[in-house]
Parts: C-alpha cells; sequence; structure tokens
C-alpha cells in the first residue's frame, strides 16, 4: 500500500496579517508566524502510518518545503518537494500513476486529479481503514451527518477540515535530515500556489503604551473565510482599491483623533 | 583470664569447626552479596551518567543530621536509633575484628570497659528502633506503609540478630560474672536472668549454640539484603550523595526519547534511587493527585522502574502537577517528578496527546505562548495603561516579565494590571518586553516537550542579552523559578514581585494607605514556598496589607498544590475530586474572607475551586499580592 500525503503550508488562522501595499504582501504582526504546516495535512500522515507500507509525503513547491520535515518526523517515508503548477494536473496524475499509487491524500486539488485519472474521490473524510473490497471510510456530511463508504483503489481523498492533528514534537522535528528531501521537477511552468483570498486591505493597528488603540476582534472563522474561504486555490489577487465609506472615513478620522489624544475619555 | 585486667577473650568457647564453618560459609555469603551488587551497578550502568559527581559531604550531613526522616517525627526517632545503634555494633565488631587478626592488643582496661558500655547501649538502641519500626507495621498501624511479609520477617530477623548477640555475651559473663562486665549493662541482666536456670558446663554448651544462631542470623541478614528494604543500606547513601539538582529543578535529558521508555532512557541515578526506594509511601502520602483520587501513584512509578516495569498507565503520566512535594518529602532523595518526565517525553515523542495538551504545545510552538493568542496580542492587557515597552535595542535596568497568564489570560491580566500601576505609582522607571515576550517555556518543559523549552529559552535568553537586562521582576512563580534556576547561567537578577514588594514595603518607598481589616490566608505557590523556599516575603506583604491574618493547613514548604501545575492547566485527569476542589476546602476551612497568593495560574484555579465548592461554601475571595497592594494603595 502506497500513501502519497500532500503537505502544505497555509496562513495561521487565529493571527490578523496585513498586506504591505508597497511590497504587495502578507505581513505578520511583529512577534507573530504568518505561516504554519496544515493540521491537516500532518493528521493525513498520521492516518496514512496506520496501514501504509509506504508513505510518500509531497509538496508543491519550495515555499511549502517546511511541512515536509513535519511530515517525515510523523513518519512518512519519501519526502518530495514537486515543482508542478497549478495547470499541470495531468502530468501530475500521470506521475503518480508511474508510481504505483494506491491512495492521495491532499486538499482541493486531489478532486482534480481523480477527475482527471479516474479514480474515486471521497471528501471529508473522518476514519480510514482497507479492507478486503478497498478502502474503507467514514465522511462527515456535515451538520452530525456521517456515511460508511467503500471505494476501490486508488483512491484520491480530502480529509474532513475538523480533524485534530497530532503534535510533532521538535525533537522529531530536528531529527528529520533535510537530505531526506528532495526535489522533482514536473513539466508544465511552475507558479507556487498561494492560498489567499480578498485580503482586508488594512486593519487598525495596535498602539502600546498610552496611545493604545483598541484592536477591532475580528472572529478567527469569519477571518478565515475572508481569507481562504473561496472555492478552489487560487493565485494571489492584488487586493482591489476600495471606495471608502461616509462611515469609514468618520470612523477613521476619530480613531486619528484619539490618536492624537485629542478626544476626552468619553470619546466626546 | 585476668580477672584483675578489663577484657575478653575474642571467639571464647567457639570450637574451631565451627569457626571454619563460619568463614566458609560467610564467603559464600559475600560472594552472594557481590554478585547482587554487580549484577544491579550493570542495569544502572545502562542508564547515562549524571553530570556531577558524588557527593560525600552531603551524604555525611544527611547522616548526621537525618534532616528528611526527622520531619515524621516517629520515623526519625526510630531511623536515628536503627542506625546509630547499627553504626555502634559494626564499629564494635571491626574493633574486635582488628584485635583478634592483627593481633593488636587494645581493648583492656578502661578502654574495654567504655568499648562494652557503649556497645551495649548501641545494641540496645538498635533493639529498640526495630521494635519501634515492628509496631509501626502492625496490622493497625501506618496507612501508608506497605505491607509486606518479606519486610517484616526482615525486622524480625534483625531484632534475632540483635537479641542473640546479647544472648551470647549473657552466657560468656554467666560463665564467671566477672566484676567488670556490669560495663556491659544488658548482658549483665540478662546474664543474671541465664544463670537462674542455666549453670556449670551447660553454659558452655549454650553459648556455643547462642553463637552459632548469632552467626546463622547474622548470616541469613546479609543474604536477604539484596532483595529486602535493607538494600537501602547499600543504595540509598548513592541516592543521597547524589540528589541530582536542586528541588524542583528538572533534570535535562541525556538524550531526546523518541520512541518509548527503556532503561537508556533514565540517568544511572534514576536506577541507582530506584533500588534506593525505601516504599515508605511518603511521596505518595503528600500526592495531591493521589488525594484527588486520580491515578497516580508516584511510590508505583519508582518500584515499576526497579522492577523493570517500565510502563505507566497514560492517565497517571498526566496526573501529575510536578509540585515537587514527593521529591521533598523522599527521604532518600529520590528525583520522582523527574521520573514521570522521562515518560511524558516519550508521550509527547510518539504524539500521544490529549487534544487540549496538543494544541497548548502547538500554540506554543507556533505562536509562543499556550493560550492559543496571537503573540501580536501579548499588549492587550495594558489597554487603557500607561506601560513602558522597551524599544529595540534599548538599554533595560528593570524588565517586568509579565508571562504568558499576565497577558493573556483574564485573572493574570489583572494581576499584570496591577503590578503596572505600582511601578507608575511609584515612578520606577521599567520596561516590559512587548510582542518580543515569549513563553519561558515552562509548561512546555513540565508537559515533556524538552527541545521547544529549549528554543524558547535561548530566545529569551538572547532578548535579555540585547536589552543588557539587570533585573528581571515577576508576578509568576513558574517563570521566576525558570529564569532563576533553569536557565542556563548567565542570567540577569530575577525578583519575584513579593520579594520586591517586601523590598519596597520596608524601605518606605511603598507606602499603602489603610490596612484591610478582613480576615487573609495565603497559598503558598508550590513553585514560589517549595521550589524556591520562599514563603516569608508574601506574607510580610499580607501584614501590610491587612490587620488579621490566618495560616491554611498545609503552608509554606508544606503547601499543597493548587492543581495547576505541570501543564494542568490543559489537562483534565478525572479522579474521585479535583486538587483544586481540595485546597479551596483548606481556604474554607481556614475561615479566611480573602485568600491572596502570588501565582497567576494558582489563581485561575483557586477560583475553579472555589466555584466547586458544595452550596453555602466559597464565599471568599481570590487576589494576588499585587492586587490586594494596589487595593490599599488608595488613589494615586
Amino acid at each position: 500500500m502506497k500513501v502519497f500525503v500532500q503537505m502544505w503550508c497555509e496562513l495561521d488562522p487565529v493571527l490578523s496579517p496585513r498586506v504591505d501595499r508597497q511590497k504587495d504582501a502578507l505581513v505578520a504582526e511583529k512577534g507573530d508566524t504568518l505561516f504554519r504546516v496544515s493540521p491537516i495535512a500532518r493528521r493525513a500522515v498520521a492516518d496514512a502510518a496506520l496501514f501504509a507500507q509506504e508513505i510518500v509525503a509531497f509538496c508543491l513547491g519550495d515555499e511549502h518545503r517546511t511541512s515536509l520535515r513535519h511530515a517525515l518526523a510523523g513518519g512518512a517515508h519519501e519526502a518530495i518537494v514537486l515543482q508542478c503548477s497549478e495547470e499541470c494536473i495531468s502530468e501530475f496524475a500521470h506521475w503518480l500513476t508511474d508510481e504505483s499509487m494506491d491512495i492521495l491524500i491532499g486538499d482541493r486539488m486531489v478532486g482534480l486529479v481523480a477527475a482527471q485519472a479516474g479514480w474515486a474521490h471521497l471528501a471529508g473524510v473522518e476514519k480510514l481503514s482497507i479492507g478486503c473490497r478497498g478502502l474503507n471510510a467514514i465522511r462527515n456530511l456535515e451538520r452530525g451527518n456521517r456515511e460508511q463508504v467503500t471505494a476501490t483503489l486508488p483512491a484520491a481523498l480530502r480529509l474532513h477540515g475538523g480533524l485534530r492533528a497530532p503534535y510533532i514534537s521538535k525533537a522529531r522535528l530536528a531529527a528529520v535530515s533535510e537530505d531526506r528531501i528532495r526535489t522533482q521537477v514536473l513539466a508544465g511552468s511552475f507558479q507556487p500556489l498561494i492560498e489567499t483570498g480578498p485580503l482586508q486591505p488594512t486593519r487598525p493597528r495596535t498602539k502600546l503604551g498610552s496611545n493604545t488603540a483598541p484592536a477591532r476582534p475580528i472572529s478567527g472563522k469569519s477571518r478565515l473565510d475572508a481569507l481562504m474561504g473561496m472555492s478552489g486555490a487560487v493565485r494571489a489577487v492584488k487586493p482591489e482599491k476600495r471606495v471608502k465609506s461616509t462611515e469609514e472615513l468618520a470612523e477613521e478620522f476619530v480613531r486619528y483623533l484619539a490618536h492624537h489624544r485629542l478626544l476626552d475619555n468619553k470619546g466626546e | 583470664m585476668d580477672f584483675l585486667l578489663p577484657q575478653r577473650e575474642i571467639l571464647w568457647n567457639v570450637p574451631s569447626a565451627v569457626l571454619t564453618a563460619f568463614y566458609i560459609s560467610f564467603a559464600f555469603v559475600f560472594l552472594w552479596v557481590g554478585f547482587w551488587f554487580w549484577k544491579r551497578s550493570r542495569r544502572w550502568n545502562v542508564g547515562s551518567s549524571a553530570p556531577s559527581g558524588p557527593s560525600l559531604g552531603k551524604l555525611a550531613k544527611y547522616l548526621l543530621t537525618h534532616e528528611r526522616i526527622r520531619r515524621d517525627r516517629y520515623a526519625g526517632w526510630m531511623h536515628l536509633l536503627i542506625f546509630w545503634g547499627f553504626v555502634i555494633l559494626f564499629i564494635a565488631t571491626i574493633l574486635v575484628a582488628i584485635q583478634h587478626y592483627f593481633h593488636i592488643i587494645f581493648l583492656t582496661g578502661a578502654t574495654y570497659l567504655v568499648f562494652s558500655l557503649v556497645s551495649d547501649l548501641g545494641g540496645l538502641a538498635f533493639c529498640v528502633g526495630i521494635a519501634m519500626a515492628l509496631w509501626r507495621r502492625r496490622r493497625d498501624g501506618l496507612s501508608r506503609l506497605q505491607r509486606l511479609t518479606s519486610t517484616k520477617a526482615m525486622l524480625w530477623l534483625l531484632l534475632v540478630v540483635a537479641v542473640s548477640g546479647f544472648l551470647v555475651e549473657a552466657a560468656r559473663i554467666s560463665k564467671d560474672f566477672p566484676w567488670f562486665e556490669t560495663w556491659s549493662p544488658v548482658g549483665y541482666f540478662l546474664a543474671k536472668v541465664l544463670a537462674l536456670g542455666v549453670s556449670g558446663e551447660k553454659t558452655l554448651s549454650l553459648h556455643v549454640f547462642l553463637w552459632v544462631t548469632h552467626a546463622v542470623a547474622v548470616g541469613a541478614l546479609f543474604v536477604v539484603v539484596p532483595v529486602t528494604l535493607l538494600r537501602h543500606v547499600m543504595v540509598a547513601g548513592l541516592s543521597v550523595a547524589n540528589p541530582g539538582q536542586k528541588l524542583g529543578v528538572l533534570n535535562e535529558p541525556s538524550a531526546p526519547v523518541l520512541q518509548g521508555v527503556t532503561l537508556e532512557s533514565f540517568r544511572k541515578r534514576d536506577l541507582i534511587q530506584a533500588d534506593a526506594c525505601l516504599t515508605c509511601g511518603l511521596c505518595t502520602e503528600v500526592c495531591p493527585a493521589e488525594a484527588a483520587g486520580k491515578p497516580l501513584s508516584p511510590r508505583a512509578v519508582v518500584l515499576g522502574l526497579r522492577e523493570d516495569v517500565i510502563t505507566v498507565p497514560e492517565d497517571a503520566i498526566w496526573s501529575c502537577t510536578t509540585c515537587n512535594a514527593c521529591d521533598a518529602a523522599c527521604p532518600v532523595h529520590i528525583n520522582i517528578v523527574d521520573k514521570i518526565l522521562t515518560f511524558r517525553r516519550a508521550m509527547v515523542a510518539q504524539a500521544k496527546l490529549s487534544d487540549t495538551v496538543s494544541e497548548a504545545l502547538e500554540s506554543t510552538a507556533e505562536r509562543f505562548n499556550p493560550f492559543s493568542r496571537p503573540n501580536s496580542q501579548r499588549m492587550e492587557w495594558a489597554t487603557g495603561l500607561s506601560v513602558s515597552v522597551a524599544k529595540e535595542d534599548e538599554k533595560v535596568e528593570l524588565l517586568y516579565w509579565v508571562g504568558c497568564a499576565g497577558a493573556f489570560d483574564p485573572g493574570g491580566r489583572s494581576v499584570s494590571q496591577a503590578m503596572v500601576r505600582i511601578l507608575n505609582q511609584m515612578k520606577i522607571p521599567y520596561r516590559v518586553l512587548g510582542r518580543e515576550e515569549r513563553c519561558t517555556g515552562d509548561p512546555v518543559r513540565r508537559l515533556g516537550e524538552e527541545t521547544l523549552w529549549k528554543e524558547l529559552s535561548q530566545y529569551n535568553q538572547d532578548q535579555f542579552v540585547k536589552h543588557g537586562v539587570k533585573t528581571i521582576l515577576t508576578h509568576c512563580p513558574h517563570c521566576f523559578h525558570s529564569f532563576k534556576n533553569e536557565y542556563s547561567k548567565p542570567m540577569p537578577n530575577v525578583v519575584h514581585h513579593s520579594q520586591w514588594l517586601k523590598e519596597k514595603l520596608n524601605d518606605g518607598t511603598l507606602k499603602l494607605r489603610s490596612k484591610a481589616s478582613e480576615k487573609l490566608t495565603f497559598h503558598d505557590p508550590c513553585y514560589l514556598a517549595r521550589a524556591n523556599e520562599e514563603a516569608e516575603a508574601p506574607r510580610a506583604v499580607l501584614r501590610s496589607a491587612s490587620q488579621d491574618q490566618v495560616e491554611m493547613s498545609p503552608s509554606r514548604q508544606n503547601t499543597f498544590c493548587c492543581g495547576g501545575g505541570g501543564g494542568q492547566m490543559w489537562l483534565d485527569v478525572r479522579g474521585k475530586t479535583r486538587v483544586e476542589t481540595i485546597r479551596a476546602s483548606h481556604v474554607e476551612a481556614s475561615g479566611a474572607k480573602t485568600v491572596a497568593t502570588g501565582c497567576p495560574f494558582c489563581r485561575v484555579m483557586l477560583e475553579a475551586g472555589r466555584s466547586s465548592l458544595p452550596a453555602g461554601q466559597g464565599g471568599w475571595r481570590v487576589r494576588d499580592l499585587a492586587e490586594l497592594v494596589v487595593e490599599n494603595l488608595g488613589e494615586g
């Protein structure tokens, strides 16, 4: 049983990153680390380790390389950085077929690969096991509904987003040698995938000391939705320049006055 | 025998055939003991070596003072009598052997009289001590002691050795009743009793019989040393002479534990300590997890290691609050918390963790705090306050270390705010690190993530160096303990806020306008009172803040854990009750209206304990020392 697991880094959902307009890039606040290794990807390696004889972890692009260390520390046998663009789905499917893949676990892309190669495709998978008739899986259909399905191999899977990932200890990570990660170029031009949605163009910065301006609380989910809530992975899009409403301009003006201590404590 | 000169013939009346048999059998006995020692030392050598060598000074001090054993008065006296009785008898035997085998005659005259008297008193003390030990192990005796037949049999054997020794002496004296043998009061008295029933030639036969009995008993005693509690005579000394780090300081593992725990995962010292265990149960008696009915028994962890059972139930491993009460109580200085941590490290490496622990570790690794909040929000607690954040490369004389609880936990935030109010009112120049601050690593280290702790400690130390920090002031005893005892040296001067407040109150720079009239008590945080022996400073602050204080039981160095240490803030192992509920009941019993503490974690746990008390109880409040000081500062 040979399982391929896609690894990737993603924006830490609890952070409030902002866009540096000059550099046209996402910037984390001081003290924060912008990206983390996707917990779902780590969970995929842990699940695969329960039944697979061989686990090959791969990532698409060098910017996800860190995640491969986590995969190796989590029990993957091989780690590959694939230089492959989103357009080269068919090359990617061919490569997997050549590698005698049985199961592919990854993000939204696996649906496209499965469609291209004609494999079984399961999404929202919570539990996995291998039976005599192929792959047995329990899928989470949301709202408390689950279904048990059997699929033939090869199959492409997407794990359910609510699954907990095992913690990979730093000692295990330190024990992983960088030499175990190799790079492979697939046909087609390479452009890195960046999972960014329409980002909020700005947010009030937290001022320290006596000039503190309160940060606007935003729930993690709504921020995630704003950042990543799209049907598929997309290229980085330049945030659209938006015309501010009168209320927003007024709010900004009040903030300006508060910042320069031109308002009393009652906000008048 | 010269009746005028006090002395005695050594090995008098013992036939040469008996003596030959004695020498041959004792050669085998010593071979057995040596074999056991060799076998065990091979096992000890599987563990990695401890960095520091044994300290004979520590051992000598321990033996002379019986420091830890005397905490239990009965056990202290019992062990003192047995130990010194044994030492005296042992020295007496050595002196007799020197005189006999090296023909150096010195046990004569006055020396012999003193020798006889001291030996007899030593033997008597030994018998009394053994009798006390047997009395303690009676059926309705102390419940924490293990009722092992082997231990009881060993105690009876010790008594037989001592009594048969006296009887041999009595039989020898009863032959002629020399005048100077009155200096052996016990032997002389027993000789008088013997003389009532035995006389003449029968005395000689009885003497031989008793001598053989005594020799057999002594031989049997040596044989059972390795397989009974008596092994501590040989091993406990090694444990005491090499107690490891200061109480509460974790020993760094020699190598990262990546797979399951094996003997190699432990240090040589750990394996020696396991053999030194007295099974006295003091560790289990003081364990808060055990008191709460959780599945942890510190004694079982140590005994398991001794018997090569290197598996501990997961729930037991995660029940430990690392309060170090067991380590402090152990009479032979066994580092039990260290051993539990070895198991935790293996669990972390194998990712056998509860969701909450995983999340806390992951958050600390990614966001540098265990509260799953962005590190950039570290200064939210200071909203509306004037707080001086250190600028890049700014030199800092006094650094106020807020800590993760002080920055993110609502209760902890009010402590940080109170501290800043005090600092501002006193116009003391200070700085906080703000977003540059990261977790000290204490919770993750005690959850078993050693490598992450190293990374965090290195980062924080780099910050101290960058800012040239002279003094670190913190209100968190866990941070205080880490900086003071676990971070590699050199470190800036570290002060807990209770010490700092006491100093400022004493030198008059901090003045309180009023004193509260309500009854106050103080809950000693484990890492302040027990690990750093600081119980006086918080009380001095309380005396300035209140007119009426009361002590909880237990308190000071014997404090009872709040249930929040060792990463328990992120754990929930079920027991019959909760540790915090037990501590809250102690507060309730004290009758105090306010319980003060000096730790943000204790503050959270005591609040939780208060709310879990039965209806009608818990009519008291929990405050940090700094909050109490601010309450009495008046309008500044």
